[in-house]
């Protein structure tokens, strides 16, 4: 017969752990950005399971230590080295980048929280003649990345349609990615176009994680087929 | 599945008084998780000799033991997810390569070219320094850290905190009784 003393024992343990309030304390500092930067890390393992070794790189110069954008930025800023990941897929090249603000066909900017875009088309972005917000038309692959700690907001997904709409037509993934769920935001992401619905993409679901890392890898295999 | 001395109310009441003794943030986070409520379907028997039944939607407050769960999930959230982000992507930058600019290129031009640059390619398989920023290239405030590293946590730890929460969730699982 468990007692409020044995209840009261459980959430105290749980608290007082290494892992607890001092680990929310953490969380609070960094928001969204180590969900963000979870998803990065699984494109990079979608290149590796595709057969190449990605590379990091740093807009300064060599990577270390590998910084994540704390808030939308340009491509070309070179406030501090900020990371990303380039790769060549049968003689397509590629770039991943987290945080970083694309001029929409509407000509308004739009942070994605990751991405994938051509790798040439970045470079130009990034030459000091020609420093440039990458227009849409670059952009391969768009996740927003969303860490809850309770039921996302419906607006979230109205708001990542919009952005997504004004990509253009050369998008070819695109997702909203969270470790939680909200019923009503799956059945709005039904319509074919819409955003994949990437819900519960956590370890705690290593399928949902490959479902992501599938569709990735199926789609640049679509791409570099020709 | 043990057997409990406690109510669903009591139990609840409990975990918040807790939670606001040790981290009054943390328990207005949970309490904003359990206050979105949830949508359930009412249907309406017709009044009127109409043969279909009224079908509609109704936002109405998570159940005591939904609360619960609501709250144990952000824990979860919280103290076993994050540690396990931080750990993938530690995995995943570690399995990835660094690219070190040549030398003749940083001294040219930064680097930036719109052909690819050479770069020798080095550190794959070796653990990678990850740091998120803190202040933002626009904030105008730079006091403070800049950036934070990202730094796994023993994967013990991790499954420690998990045992936890289970342990926890069957103490505050009523559906049997």
């Amino acid at each position: 017969m468990a007692t409020i003393e044995d209840l009261e024992n459980a959430i105290d343990a749980l608290l007082n752990h290494p892992l607890g309030v001092g680990q929310y304390q953490l969380v609070q500092r960094v928001g969204d950005k180590a969900y963000e930067a979870y998803v990065f890390g699984l494109c990079l393992r979608a290149v590796r399971e595709l057969g190449v070794t990605p590379v990091l790189r740093g807009i300064t110069g060599t990577p270390t230590p590998f910084i994540f954008r704390g808030a939308p930025g340009q491509i070309h800023s070179r406030t501090r080295n900020y990371g990303y990941a380039e790769f060549t897929l049968k003689g397509h090249e590629f770039e991943i980048h987290a945080g970083v603000e694309f001029r929409g066909t509407s000509g308004m900017t739009h942070e994605l929280d990751v991405c994938i875009m051509r790798a040439a088309d970045a470079r130009a972005c990034r030459n000091p003649q020609t420093l440039d917000d990458p227009q849409a038309a670059s952009l391969v692959g768009g996740w927003e990345c969303k860490f809850y700690a309770g039921s996302l907001q419906k607006g979230l997904g109205r708001a990542f349609v919009g952005l997504i709409d004004d990509m253009g037509s050369n998008v070819r993934l695109n997702g909203l990615c969270s470790n939680s769920s909200h019923p009503q935001l799956s059945d709005y992401f039904q319509p074919q176009r819409r955003p994949f619905p990437h819900f519960r993409l956590t370890p705690l679901e290593p399928s949902n994680e490959d479902i992501f890392v599938n569709q990735f890898k199926g789609e640049l295999k679509k791409m570099t087929a020709a | 599945m043990p057997d409990h001395q406690y109510d669903a109310e009591q139990a609840l009441e409990t975990l918040m008084r807790r939670l606001r003794a040790k981290d009054d943030s943390l328990a207005t986070h949970i309490q904003s998780a359990i206050d979105v409520g949830k949508d359930v379907t009412e249907t309406e028997p017709s009044q009127d000799g109409r043969k279909k039944a009224r079908v509609y939607r109704k936002a109405v407050p998570f159940t005591r033991g939904e609360a619960l769960k609501v709250a144990l999930d952000a824990l979860q959230a919280y103290f076993v997810e994050q540690p396990l982000f931080v750990d993938s992507v530690a995995t995943n930058l570690a399995k990835a390569a660094v690219g070190v600019p040549a030398e003749h290129q940083r001294i040219r031009g930064g680097g930036i070219s719109e052909e690819p640059e050479t770069v020798f390619v080095e550190q794959a398989g070796e653990e990678k320094l990850v740091e998120i920023e803190l202040q933002s290239e626009v904030q105008l405030d730079k006091s403070g850290e800049a950036t934070m590293p990202l730094k796994r946590k023993e994967k013990s730890q991790i499954e420690e905190q998990q045992r936890l929460i289970t342990d926890l969730r069957d103490l505050v699982d009523f559906t049997e009784e």
